[in-house]
């Protein structure tokens, strides 16, 4: 059973001995630390050349790797706590992802951002945000995050040696001690994977290694609701769905999303067209969230085929470091079922 | 002009310059990092390439410009931090927004620092180059400031100084008229002759070049 830390781990040991380009730049990464979240974890004791613990300066180790990738190495960047996304908002937008567009695609920026993302440890008000949100729709930028029901370590492996783009990469904390699902454990569901086929969105390019799944309960009546989800959520998810299926004999099925930005909102037609409600459920907060875009493109895009449409999300709150008040704050499997409850 | 021959397709304007190994923003501070990157792969990949990163005065209050000389000269980064003191930011003098002196800033993170109060281009080119062989042979950081004056405005109309004195400045510190000096009155002419005739080309092909075409 490989955990979803111990695929990211061996994923980076492998890039790093395949190709002589990948560097590695975060606070705290060397050994016998190895990283806030054990992610680099025997990395600067493999590769110590190419492995560069950084001062406190996160828009500054964005700005360094943005220099590498344009001097032909292919840098990763762990940000130790995606709440610090914000230190670095200037050399992503204005600079990383500016500069194949206006530089006319005389130069590219090869470069991943790997980010511990989201709530449920008790790290209060600013180490436990879901903030990808600020970043979505940035132009020349993919947002992707990572669930336990692919393995991400070969996400990220094609993010960093086949992607020739800056990638925000979201690792939900909770995940890390997860296992990547295996068949026996998915075995209520049949998983499809959707690729897009070298699809365009926005100048990049939709879903080419960063699957959607669509999840459909296994011998179960046609399902009269889909989730889109993604991230840690898709796992509370797929619980609401079984306890859904088992207890209360509703069938829903799940669409779950591994790149958020750009995207292309057809594989949530392919599921909606047929059960024609939709809900969207995400750990971010409430207003102008992901799931504000996907009700829109879904409203644009799906006319009279939706019947109905709602979203699950955080309060718009600050999340408290209280255990209790921050599960008041984020969505949980209760949350998923009643409003799947209040929309069949 | 946004056309398609322009530097950038058009889809740059005279901020966002990218030619050969020149990379130009519009926003401050924000390309230092990058040039220490930059300079930094270099190394790392065992070619002896130095880059060279141009600042103002008005640079220095952005925080990522501490961060990144932080790691210059950490990581023994072989750039040349150029400083353009022209003690005046957009409209505010530099007496209302730095505290301190500018060399202080690059010292107290080790790195060697060379002031110039000059506007003579040999001058300042020959120091620059001595500075550049050191930069590239010791693999170390090292910055010039250059303290000078602004002879225009910052964009185009935004130049609350007074008139007499953008005068009394570019009477004594325009670089050009400076070097002219070494010159005869001849060389002078043809230079101007030729310069007048190669904007004049790049002028009039740049009005008749199309628009870049508008992608969907």
């Amino acid at each position: 059973m490989t955990t979803i830390l111990e695929s990211l781990n061996l994923t980076l040991h492998d890039v790093l001995a395949t190709d002589q380009r990948v560097v590695l730049l975060g606070e705290d990464i060397l050994d016998p630390y190895g990283g806030a979240f054990k992610v680099t974890h025997g990395i600067s004791t493999a590769f110590p050349d190419r492995t560069f613990t950084t001062p406190v300066s996160e828009a500054g180790i964005l700005g360094v790797a943005t220099g590498m990738a344009l001097r032909g190495l292919r840098p990763v960047v762990e940000i130790m706590f995606g709440d610090f996304l914000t230190l670095l908002a200037d050399q992503v937008i204005n600079h990383a992802t500016k500069f194949r567009f206006m530089y006319n695609d005389q130069v590219s920026v090869p470069l991943v951002i790997r980010v511990p993302m989201g709530g449920r440890r008790g790290y209060g008000p600013t180490h436990s945000q879901t903030l990808e949100k600020l970043f979505l729709g940035t132009p020349g930028l993919k947002v992707l995050a990572i669930n336990n029901l692919t393995d991400p370590g070969q996400i990220l492996f094609k993010a960093i040696l086949h992607d020739d783009d800056p990638v925000l990469f979201v690792e939900n904390k909770i995940l890390y001690s997860q296992s990547i699902l295996d068949e026996n454990e998915t075995s209520d569901f049949i998983i499809t994977t959707y690729l897009s086929q070298n699809q365009s969105v926005s100048g990049l390019l939709a879903d080419q290694y960063a699957p959607t799944l669509h999840l459909q309960l296994r011998d179960a009546p046609e399902p009269n609701l889909t989730i889109t989800t993604y991230g840690y959520m898709a796992e509370l998810c797929r619980q609401a769905a079984l306890q859904l299926a088992y207890e209360d004999e509703l069938f829903v099925d799940l669409v779950v999303i591994t790149q958020l930005s750009p995207f292309t909102i057809d594989p949530i037609y392919k599921a909606v067209r047929r059960t024609h409600r939709l809900l969207v459920v995400e750990e971010g907060t409430y207003t102008m969230g992901w799931g504000a875009e996907i009700l829109a493109r879904s409203v644009e895009n799906f006319g009279e085929e939706i019947y109905k449409i709602q979203r699950v999300a955080a309060l718009d709150s600050p999340i408290p470091a209280s255990r209790s008040l921050e599960n008041a704050v984020l969505p949980d499997i209760e949350d998923i079922v009643h409003t799947v409850k209040m929309m069949v | 002009m946004g056309k398609s021959t322009g530097v950038s397709g058009g889809r740059g304007g005279s901020q966002h310059l990218h030619w050969r190994n020149f990379f130009s923003n519009g926003v401050l501070g924000g390309t230092v990092p990058i040039a220490v990157g930059m300079a930094l792969a270099e190394k790392i990949q065992g070619r002896s390439s130095i880059a060279i990163n141009f600042l103002g005065d008005g640079t220095m209050g952005e925080g990522v410009v501490y961060e990144s000389i932080n790691m210059a000269s950490l990581w023994s980064v072989p750039i040349l931090f150029v400083v353009e003191n022209n003690r005046i930011a957009q409209t505010t003098p530099v007496e209302l927004n730095l505290a301190g002196d500018i060399p202080s800033r690059f010292t107290a993170f080790g790195i060697k620092t060379t002031v110039l109060d000059s506007s003579d281009a040999i001058e300042i080119g020959s120091t620059a180059q001595q500075m550049m062989v050191e930069v590239r042979n010791e693999s170390a950081p090292q910055s010039l400031v250059i303290n000078t004056h602004r002879f225009g405005p910052h964009s185009k109309g935004d130049d609350t100084r007074d008139e007499d004195q953008i005068r009394a400045i570019r009477n004594s510190r325009d670089p050009i008229p400076l070097l002219a000096k070494s010159l005869t009155v001849e060389k002078i002419d043809s230079i101007n002759e030729e310069v007048e005739d190669e904007v004049l080309k790049a002028f009039q092909a740049a009005v008749d070049d199309p628009f870049p075409e508008i992608l969907t």
